[in-house]
């Protein structure tokens, strides 16, 4: 009987030899970041715990070379612009970063996360489903292994906010499409890159006051000029559908939740029956005049209503981004047309225009044949046009992209002849 | 146009140091007799800086020594070893500053703003709100707001569309106060072995930086290590640390931190001391007040990550903010994995 350290290097072998043929045959499609000689690379290789980093290519040639002959698991490049990539942190020179984004499920709050995610506790290895608590209800410990799966609607929910992002980004900020760059991440989200000039020189600080507005912290509701129009009517001032930026989108977003609405949904974000009526009794707001000022005047909307709709409009509007990789100005991320070692799907560059209609679980997906393997366990899940499992214990063959899923996510051992 | 007396008004505008470039005046030539009233002005500038800051005003009598005495202050400042009087001494000139260009006209101000910082300005465009006058872009705009703490500042506030914020004339001139201390901050900041010449005038100038007791060093309250604090409670400590100027929340967030993570009231005291705008009676009432020792005899704690986000300082989150709702847990958590 194979022991568990055994089995796990089998199966890194065996994926190691299955990324390795992928790249013999498909190393043009790894795309170079701009000014490749500025980058520091990063690598992480099967072998477990052990990172190559500083590492610097002139050429995109050297880096395909580089990686078909290494064959690792998962290949960073910098967002940042070094004199010298290959010095130590310290003296590297830094030269600028790319504004970067990362939206991942992780940080989308699903319910199906509770369905498909488990936690276990590193010092008591008591386990539950969904994200790990802050301290283990068991030996009060903080350190877990989160096992987590990525799902079509969980990847749904992250295409929603890179799109949104982008809306931001464009509109707001004024960034050139043609200076936004959107990778699928191969795993649970996407990556969104600002690859200009403008934005390189960006401090922390700078990017953080970037990041707050992406995610509308600190808006201050004081300034929204609310007042009291007359009698029991509270009517909002300061808001118009017209306005840029924030008080644009929360005026549109609060006529939306007034046309959307159903009683159930206006009960359940705190609004009191009066309110519900008169914002019911309004059949049709037009979010693009602003003439229509009757969403304004809500019959028994006071300051607290008010309140109320500002919260949740800013809840929908706010970019559910990964704040800290924002921030960070040396911070290595996925090179594109390379293959996530968390799941063997590409990490890969996608037009903007085709973002919409994007779909991870046909388009990312890296290898074709199929393969036989041992499921330890794997809930129920999409690859390409076809449903698999749930699986418990047993011997399948498969598709390989999906065996590979399965095998990197540790839920699968190969079966030797 | 930038005439001779704005140039004395304005000395750190691009032009006014074309000016004194041109005059090629060394080191030296400043205590022979024509120029020793630069001298004398540069150290007036100083006196008043530190001292009185609100007694600064431009003396339009004689541009020249107007303009010159401001790089000579400058010059003397940065041969003085200390990071806080050069940090007052930058406060008090650009806040004289902005006081006086929030009177002159808005084509003035754009006309500094482009000419001595570089600013990206779109003035009077289309659908600009009455009461804004220029549209700046963002870029030039987040630089310099950084030490704003009145949350009509931050971004999300903004009118923001194509990349460029609405901002009032008012506003730029205190943008400008920003760029204007950055500049002097950075100026001050060249170590310059003091001139032979200049002896003399730097022991008159480092008795005027004594007569305001000024703390340099630093001591950890009670053993709290820096490493140990949550990134928002170490951003403001950091900052208090340069002489900056922290918010009335900020402030109540430090102390609260510092009184509930074990520090004693004598070391917060201490620590404070070195803040730019100390008052002792007022902090010794907060950290009593805080640590509940008057008023409500209720300690105080710090407030809710949730309400560090609102107020917009909450700063760069770490794995650790991930996990944690409170900074005061994220201080118990470093501790305990220490003691492991």
């Amino acid at each position: 009987m194979n022991s568990l350290k055994e089995f796990k290097k089998i199966t890194q072998t065996f994926i190691r030899s299955k990324f390795s043929e992928y790249y013999i045959k498909n190393k043009n499609t790894i795309l170079a970041p701009s000014s490749i000689e500025n980058r520091e690379f990063g690598f992480f290789l099967f072998a477990e715990n052990i990172v190559i980093r500083h590492k610097t290519f002139q050429k995109i040639l050297e880096l395909r070379n580089f990686i078909t002959n290494i064959v690792p698991s998962d290949v960073y490049h910098s967002a940042a612009y070094y004199n010298d990539p290959e010095a130590p942190m310290d003296k590297k020179g830094w030269k600028g970063s790319d504004l970067i984004f990362d939206i991942d499920a992780d940080h989308i709050e699903t319910e199906c996360k509770k369905k498909h995610d488990t936690w276990s506790c590193i010092d008591c290895k008591i386990s539950g489903l969904g994200k790990p608590p802050q301290y283990c209800p068991k030996c009060g410990g903080f350190k877990f292994n989160q096992n987590s799966w990525m799902c079509s609607h969980c990847l749904e929910k992250a295409k929603e906010e890179i799109l949104k992002l982008i809306d931001l980004i464009h509109l707001d900020f004024g960034i050139n499409l043609e200076n936004i760059r959107v990778n699928f991440s191969g795993h649970r989200g996407y990556h969104l890159h600002i690859d200009s000039q403008q934005v390189r020189n960006l401090d922390t600080e700078d990017r953080k006051e970037i990041v707050d507005y992406i995610v509308g912290t600190g808006l201050d509701t004081n300034l929204l000029d609310i007042w009291e129009a007359s009698g029991k009517i509270k009517s909002i001032g300061g808001l118009s559908p017209n306005d840029p930026g924030w008080r644009g989108r929360l005026a549109k977003r609060i006529i939306r939740i007034f046309s959307d609405a159903d009683k159930e949904t206006l009960k359940s974000i705190g609004l009191k029956p009066q309110a519900i009526d008169s914002i019911l009794s309004l059949q049709t707001y037009n979010s693009n005049t602003n003439q229509d000022t009757s969403w304004r005047m809500i019959k028994g909307t006071g300051k607290h209503t008010w309140n109320i709709l500002i919260q949740r409009a800013i809840a929908l509007e706010s970019v559910g981004i990964d704040t800290v990789v924002t921030t960070d100005i040396h911070r290595l991320i996925r090179v594109a047309g390379t293959l996530n070692g968390k799941t063997g799907l590409k990490a890969m560059k996608i037009e903007i225009e085709e973002l919409p209609e994007f779909n991870p679980f046909k388009q990312a997906v890296a290898f074709d044949g199929y393969e036989t393997i041992h499921i330890e366990e794997a809930p129920r899940f999409m690859l390409g046009d076809q449903e698999y499992g749930p699986y418990n214990n047993v011997n399948e063959k498969l598709p390989r992209s999906a065996a590979l899923l399965l095998l990197c996510k540790r839920r699968a051992h190969p079966v030797m002849n | 146009m930038i005439s001779e007396r704005d140039k004395a008004r304005y000395p750190f505008t691009t032009e006014a140091a074309d000016y004194v470039k041109k005059l090629r005046i060394e080191i030296d030539d400043l205590i022979t007799d024509p120029y020793k009233p630069i001298l004398k002005r540069a150290e007036e500038r100083i006196r008043q800086a530190l001292l009185k800051p609100d007694d600064l005003a431009p003396q339009e009598q004689d541009p020249s020594i107007e303009i010159l005495s401001f790089p000579t202050a400058i010059m003397l400042m940065a041969c003085i070893d200390n990071e806080n009087v050069k940090r007052r001494y930058a406060v008090a000139e650009s806040k004289g500053f902005s006081k006086k260009l929030k009177d002159e006209s808005l084509e003035k101000v754009i006309g500094i703003a482009q000419g001595t910082f570089d600013w990206n300005i779109k003035s009077k465009g289309q659908n600009l709100r009455e009461t804004y006058e220029i549209f700046l872009h963002f870029i030039d705009y987040i630089k310099n707001i950084k030490n704003m703490n009145d949350l009509k500042w931050k971004l999300t506030n903004r009118y923001l569309k194509d990349g460029y914020v609405e901002i009032t004339k008012n506003e730029a001139a205190r943008l400008i106060e920003e760029e204007v201390q950055s500049k002097i901050l950075e100026k001050t900041k060249r170590k310059i072995e003091p001139p032979k010449a200049l002896k003399e005038i730097l022991e008159t100038i480092k008795q005027i930086t004594m007569e305001k007791p000024v703390f340099d060093t630093f001591d950890t309250p009670s053993g709290i290590k820096v490493e140990n604090m949550p990134p928002c409670i170490k951003k403001l400590f950091d900052t208090l640390s340069a002489g900056g100027r922290l918010s009335h929340l900020g402030r109540f967030t430090l102390t609260s931190f510092l009184v509930n993570a074990g520090a004693t009231e004598e070391d917060v005291m201490n620590f404070f001391k070195s803040a730019s705008d100390f008052d002792e009676n007022k902090t010794k009432y907060q950290i009593e007040h805080i640590s509940g020792r008057k008023g409500g005899k209720t300690k105080y704690k710090p407030p809710k990550c949730d309400t560090l986000k609102t107020h917009g300082l909450c700063f760069s989150p770490d794995e650790i903010c991930n996990r944690i709702a409170h900074p005061l847990t994220y201080y118990r958590l470093k501790i305990k994995a220490l003691k492991k």
